[in-house]
């Protein structure tokens, strides 16, 4: 098999920090083969698909990263998708983002449209061309680059954590791509968490264990046995009151066309629901409709017995974004925490305690000044549920919580929340792209599908 | 031997694109802000604040030892063209006395942009340099000197009350971008 690239005692530092996050790599990767990269939440996954990309900082850099002979293989492509979509997307639509990378090889605009259509239908991406990619579900903005990379023809595909964001439909789809790469001499390597729905694909599994070597095999998380209050629930929540009541809700998004409609439920004080449903079938929409950031076409929401208002809510409702990227602003993870905690007039002696306690039940205490904006995606995902959770509000509204975590951080989230939720009372509702796992944690599922929205 | 001390030289001198785009991004915003908030206030030295945040800022996001120097020669120099304070090509001595200043502080308080007190410091002594040039300006028009003293001397000190003012913001920014990751 051809050699396509090779690390050779590579290591690489963030100029800020003095502990190396790469520490003498030595990999190659072969045409036509798939690997798979594991490792723990922040342990350089993506720091090393960046050094393979070519897009590490030289200074930082030592060791060396041979590519392939250029008289051999060409203008060596690599195409990385990273874990969060929106750090990448460069147009407006959909069909101008898959044709950039074209322009860049200067393929004539007769050429363009038949190689972006096709690489949207591989992505199972059914939009048409001049959709905005603002109104892209993370899922779908996903599929998007995928196809935007893939028109390209790369010689190394890179993914980083594509279960995070992908539906099992566009995993399946995404499986189907990678088969079908393998099989035309394409080599890929997955950054990923769960590789599960990969596991036929991947010819060798890689290991970085948080210190920055790398090791073949696989990583897994140790879990502890699952503590029991996390499937218990808190019972009683039906006699408890309603908190949340929806009535007859319907959302129209872009060019009139209904998202969801009809939607009727109650949640009670205590709940822990699920809404699930594939990429673009309106989960965070429902979630934005019902803390009121979104008005709905029809129908009527009453949150905490008064209509939904963000202002009003500010003391009762806590919200986690998808893209943790986009809630986190201060310049320390502290100063993170601390925020909500002085807008809601705690006093300045009670902060630094929660702010600990919030961040050890999290696993990153030691994080707590560092800046949020530098650490990994799973990094930021902590720190915004430990801001959202350090006020304690009375209901909490997640939108997928759990993406971009391994397996012991998950457990470890949803320790919390079960905890919280049975000391406090705490309602939660929480997203997920997969209808098929649901966590024992969820004592209630809506599921969204073809527009309609219903208890499972 | 003269090739190694030009290389060093190089090397001393070298501005990547990156620092380059961002001084030029902050000269063009410290004409901009000017053009853009004319203010009457008529209050001597008012326009100091912006001068001082720009030039600082733009030394305090880049390594280059002549950082605030190059960026108010470059914004001296579109002073100049836009025609700001009836100065001509003066103004352009205006900005950069302003901004030699400003690299030396940099280059003698490793910790400056760190610090509130010493960023104040320099944003006073910076705009301190008003009184030099409005003496200068007003003795070329061949005004009394008892009378220059006394005018340059009031619009040094306003000029010094909003260039602190202008210094003191510019260690929030400095830490706000550092931790987004857009300087190091």
């Amino acid at each position: 098999m051809d050699v396509l690239l090779q690390l050779k005692n590579f290591s690489y530092t963030y100029s800020e920090t003095k502990a190396a996050v790469l520490q003498g790599i030595n990999l190659e990767i072969e045409a036509g083969r798939c690997y798979c990269l594991t490792g723990p939440t922040g342990s350089g996954k993506t720091t090393l698909a960046l050094a393979m990309k070519g897009l590490l900082e030289k200074d930082g850099c030592s060791g060396e990263v041979v590519g392939p002979d250029p008289s051999d293989h060409g203008d060596f492509r690599v195409g990385l998708v990273l874990q969060n979509p929106e750090t990448q997307l460069l147009a407006t639509s959909v069909g101008a983002e898959v044709a950039f990378g074209l322009e860049n090889l200067c393929v004539e605009p007769g050429r363009m449209l038949a190689r972006v259509e096709a690489a949207l239908s591989l992505v199972d991406l059914r939009k048409p061309l001049d959709y905005p990619v603002a109104r892209l579900s993370m899922g779908q903005k996903y599929r998007l680059l995928i196809a935007a990379l893939l028109v390209m023809e790369p010689q190394l595909l890179i993914l980083d954590e594509p279960a995070a964001q992908l539906d099992p439909e566009g995993l399946a789809a995404v499986h189907d791509i990678l088969s079908d790469l393998k099989g035309r001499g394409v080599a890929v390597v997955l950054c990923e968490h769960h590789p599960g729905p990969f596991l036929d694909l991947v010819d060798r599994f890689w290991q970085l264990d948080g210190s920055g070597r790398l090791s073949a095999g696989r990583w897994r998380a140790s879990l502890m046995p699952s503590d029991s209050t996390v499937s218990k629930t808190a019972g009683g929540y039906s006699v408890a009151p309603v908190l949340l009541g929806v009535r007859d809700l319907a959302f129209t998004g872009h060019g009139d066309v209904p998202v969801w409609e009809e939607v009727c439920f109650d949640i009670r004080r205590g709940q822990r629901v699920v809404v699930t449903g594939l990429n673009g079938t309106g989960k965070t929409t429902l979630l934005r409709v019902l803390a009121g950031f979104l008005k709905p076409s029809r129908g009527r929401v009453r949150i905490f017995d008064a209509e939904p208002d963000p202002r009003l809510l500010r003391r009762r409702l806590g919200c986690l974004f998808q893209n943790p990227q986009k809630q986190i602003f201060e310049n320390t993870v502290r100063e993170e925490l601390a925020f909500p905690l002085k807008r809601l007039g705690w006093s300045s002696r009670e902060i630094p305690s929660r702010i600990e306690d919030t961040l050890r039940l999290c696993g990153i205490e030691h994080l707590v000044d560092d800046s949020p904006h530098k650490l990994s995606y799973g990094q930021k995902h902590l720190v915004a549920i430990a801001s959202v959770l350090a006020p304690a509000p009375e209901m909490l509204f997640l939108d997928d919580p759990f993406a971009g975590l391994d397996g012991a951080r998950q457990q470890d989230v949803m320790e919390i929340l079960a905890s919280w939720n049975r000391e406090r009372e705490m309602t939660l509702v929480w997203t997920s792209h997969d209808p098929g796992e649901i966590p024992s944690l969820a004592d209630g599922h809506l599921h969204i599908e073809g527009g309609c929205i219903g208890w499972r | 031997m003269m090739k190694r001390l030009s290389a060093r030289f190089c090397e001393k001198f070298r501005l990547p694109l990156k620092d380059a785009l961002f001084l030029g991004f902050c000269a063009v915003f410290a004409v901009l802000t000017r053009v853009v908030l004319r203010l009457h206030l008529h209050i001597s030295g008012h326009a100091m604040i912006i001068k001082v945040f720009f030039l600082m800022l733009a030394r305090g996001s880049t390594p280059c030892l002549y950082g605030a120097s190059f960026t108010a020669l470059l914004a001296g120099t579109a002073a100049m063209f836009l025609g700001f304070a009836k100065a001509g090509p003066l103004i352009i001595v205006k900005y950069l006395v302003t901004g030699i200043v400003i690299d030396a502080g940099a280059f003698l308080l490793p910790m400056l942009f760190r610090s509130y007190v010493l960023c104040a410091l320099v944003a006073g002594a910076a705009s301190s340099t008003k009184f030099f040039t409005a003496y200068g300006i007003n003795a070329l028009v061949g005004m009394d000197p008892v009378v220059n003293l006394q005018r340059s001397l009031l619009e040094a000190a306003g000029a010094v009350v909003f260039g602190v003012a202008g210094g003191l913001m510019v260690p929030m920014v400095v830490r706000r971008l550092k931790a987004y990751d857009v300087i190091k």
